[in-house]
């Protein structure tokens, strides 16, 4: 459960948007921004605030890759797998991260440190194979270079 | 108080006047010089930021006080990360800058002089100062560029360069000029065709709306750019995100609309960054907002990001989005130009198809159809990636073919292996076998262009893993709103990965065959209708996914 201060700052972040459901997208963007992702809880803020119903918003949460019910890693690493990353090497990429940070694809380390995906596109197919570190991207990135990359931030 | 033609050039004359300073200690020789950093998304995942950072403390230590611009990218991602000299005559360019060379490269690029073992080059015909012409550089002589003129050239951060260099130029002039249906017979004449993958003619949807009931009539800017192996509108937002803007208000103008949403996908953050900041830019200038340039005409635009789903790029899914629901496909008819958002009229367009309108606007629908071909008028872009000597963003001419994008400007395959085959139109594409490079790329041909994704796979590729990435993809990104696409691309899915692993009796492709024309006739949107293309096409050119030797 959360804390009043949570649930307050919640409710402060929620002001800034009209209380209708047009803005119900951009309500649980900016909610996940604070928090990282979004509890139950925070959803029920959401419904409460915006006036749409609890199940509606838990449809629209769970709806949107990019919505997240589960508290990531606090390091987010993804690789991108799609075709034009593919064909410049990310699976090698990919199963050398795995390697280096002792966790599997599509999981978060026991510690809670990192959590590292796959992704399907992050559209920056031009520099492939490309890696997305804490929402930075990483071109041209070499697969005996994963474990200095994640290394030069401080490996966790 | 003039009209807006007038009042434009009032305030272009306001931005020339605001000209950056040029060099004090450097004297004259360098006055108005800008160094313009190629930091679209591609350009700063090689490091871009640290180049500028580098430059800025290399020109400090020099005494020179030229500005260092965090600008988009020329399309020349391969050659990433690009530093260009402008503002001193015709712009140099240089290719291939790290943050380490950075500061001591300086000396020569100031002067337009050569540098070891990087690709440079002046934005002209002819060559000076030892630097060689735009003939020297097949990716960029090969090419027609129109929507991409600015981009890389021009700060994006900085209404005021965009309009030394022209923007809103269009826009003022349609004002000045022309009603909404003479903008609406201009573009129509043209042959403008939506550049989203539909290639439905733009000046039909504006004309649908202007006349259907009911006010407000709404405008969305599809920038929702979600099909892998394409980033292109990234490419124009993050390099020249005005004319995007400009070509929005002309379309808006011409539909009668009043109100827009612009939808940026949620992973192109640079170019949700730098839209926003040339929306504040243009609203503080009185192009957006209340009688525009002093017209009749007023449109505000709210800036909206997406969260994930390639469904999003569906049009009337992305109006389910924007009324705060899931992402799913409405049924149509009704079409958005009579009943869209909140069952308001709503134009769709694509970001790519509103950069073209100002320049059709400027130089009229006769020169928009001297280009391309009879049946498809105009340029397009295409992204070039996967095993590509040259990636990147080109524009061409419609009519080009696979053949003239990799080979000319692409400068071929990367690596020994030779080209097996191109994956064009990303997930919704298919794949074309070398045989048929040479066919014409234009919409409604043997092979749809999608939105204009050419990633070239080489001979080491598996054809199969490809199809099975793509088919995957499509599983995964399935609303689920209707059974053949929800259902059915699972179950290529899963023959395809049997078939990959040897697994699948010869039954399978008949199946297969069936199973994809049941999945492209039944389903309710565009995305689930091409979903089995790629499967089609390497069942159909590529011998080796039926188990036989090719």
């Amino acid at each position: 459960m959360a804390s009043e201060p949570q649930k307050e700052q919640i409710r402060r972040a929620l002001a800034s948007f009209p209380r209708e459901q047009t803005y119900l997208l951009p309500a649980l963007q900016k909610v996940q921004e604070e928090l990282g992702y979004l509890p139950p809880w925070a959803l029920e803020t959401v419904s409460e605030y915006t006036r749409v119903p609890k199940s509606e918003v838990y449809g629209v949460a769970t709806h949107y890759p990019e919505l997240r019910l589960h508290c990531p890693g606090r390091r987010h690493i993804r690789v991108c797998t799609g075709v034009s990353c593919r064909v410049n090497g990310s699976l090698d990429v990919l199963r050398a991260l795995s390697e280096v940070l002792g966790v599997r694809s599509g999981e978060t380390r026991q510690d809670g440190e990192v959590t590292l995906e796959e992704v399907g596109c992050c559209f920056v197919c031009s520099v492939a194979p490309v890696v997305e570190v804490d929402g930075v991207f990483k071109g041209r990135v070499q697969s005996s270079a994963a474990a200095s990359m994640v290394n030069e931030r401080g490996r966790p | 108080m003039g009209t807006p033609q007038e009042r434009w050039r009032l305030l272009q004359g306001q931005a020339q006047a605001q000209e950056p300073p040029g060099t004090r200690l450097a004297g004259a020789r360098l006055a108005g010089a800008r160094l313009l950093v190629g930091a679209g998304s591609c350009g700063q995942a090689v490091g871009a930021l640290e180049v500028a950072a580098e430059l800025r403390v290399g020109l400090g230590k020099l005494g020179l006080r030229v500005p260092v611009v965090e600008a988009g990218c020329t399309g020349m991602c391969y050659g990433a990360v690009q530093v260009t000299l402008n503002g001193q005559g015709v712009p140099a360019t240089y290719s291939s800058i790290t943050p380490s060379e950075a500061a001591a490269a300086l000396a020569q690029i100031l002067k337009k002089a050569p540098l070891s073992s990087h690709e440079a080059f002046l934005w002209n015909p002819d060559s000076q100062t030892g630097l060689p012409g735009l003939p020297s550089i097949p990716f960029l002589w090969g090419q027609r560029r129109v929507v991409l003129e600015r981009c890389g050239l021009v700060d994006p951060g900085d209404i005021h360069d965009a309009l030394r260099h022209g923007a809103y130029g269009a826009l003022a002039r349609a004002l000045t000029e022309m009603d909404p249906p003479q903008v609406i017979a201009v573009v129509k004449e043209s042959g403008l065709l939506g550049r989203g993958g539909a290639y439905f003619p733009a000046a039909l949807k504006w004309e649908g709306c202007r006349a259907a009931r009911g006010e407000p009539k709404y405008l969305v800017v599809n920038a929702e750019e979600g099909e892998p192996g394409i980033f292109k509108d990234r490419h124009l937002m993050e390099g020249d995100p005005h004319k995007l803007l400009e070509g929005m208000l002309i379309a808006a103008y011409a539909a009668g609309s009043s109100r827009g949403f612009l939808f940026v996908n949620g992973e192109a953050k640079l170019s949700f960054e730098r839209l926003a900041r040339a929306l504040d830019q243009a609203r503080s200038l009185g192009l957006i907002g209340k009688r525009i340039l002093g017209s009749d005409f007023s449109f505000e635009v709210e800036l909206r990001q997406g969260a994930g789903g390639f469904v999003l790029g569906e049009e009337t899914a992305l109006l389910e989005c924007i009324e705060g629901r899931r992402a799913l496909p409405r049924v149509r008819p009704p079409f958005p130009v009579e009943s869209g958002l909140w069952g308001q009229p709503t134009v769709i367009n694509n970001v790519e198809t509103l950069a073209n309108v100002p320049a059709v606007i400027e130089r009229g629908a006769n020169w928009f159809q001297s280009l391309g071909t009879e049946k498809s008028r105009g340029t397009k872009l295409f992204g070039l990636s996967g095993n590509v000597a040259r990636p990147g963003i080109v524009e061409v001419e419609l009519g080009h073919t696979l053949r003239d994008l990799i080979f000319s400007l692409g400068g071929g395959v990367s690596g020994k292996a030779g080209l097996k085959a191109v994956l064009l139109g990303g997930p919704s594409g298919s794949l074309v076998p070398p045989q048929d490079l040479d066919l014409s790329l234009e919409p409604r041909g043997k092979f749809p262009l999608g939105s204009g994704g050419v990633v070239a796979l080489d001979g080491y590729r598996s054809i199969l893993d490809v199809v099975h990435t793509l088919i995957r993809f499509n599983t995964g990104e399935s609303c689920g709103k209707c059974t053949p696409c929800r259902e059915g691309t699972a179950r290529l899915s899963d023959m395809v990965a049997g078939l990959e692993k040897g697994r699948m009796p010869s039954t399978v492709f008949g199946e297969l065959e069936n199973l994809s024309e049941v999945v492209s006739l039944a389903s309710l949107c565009g995305l689930g209708q091409a979903a089995p293309y790629s499967v089609l096409s390497a069942l159909r050119y590529f011998p080796e996914t039926r188990g036989v030797s090719p």
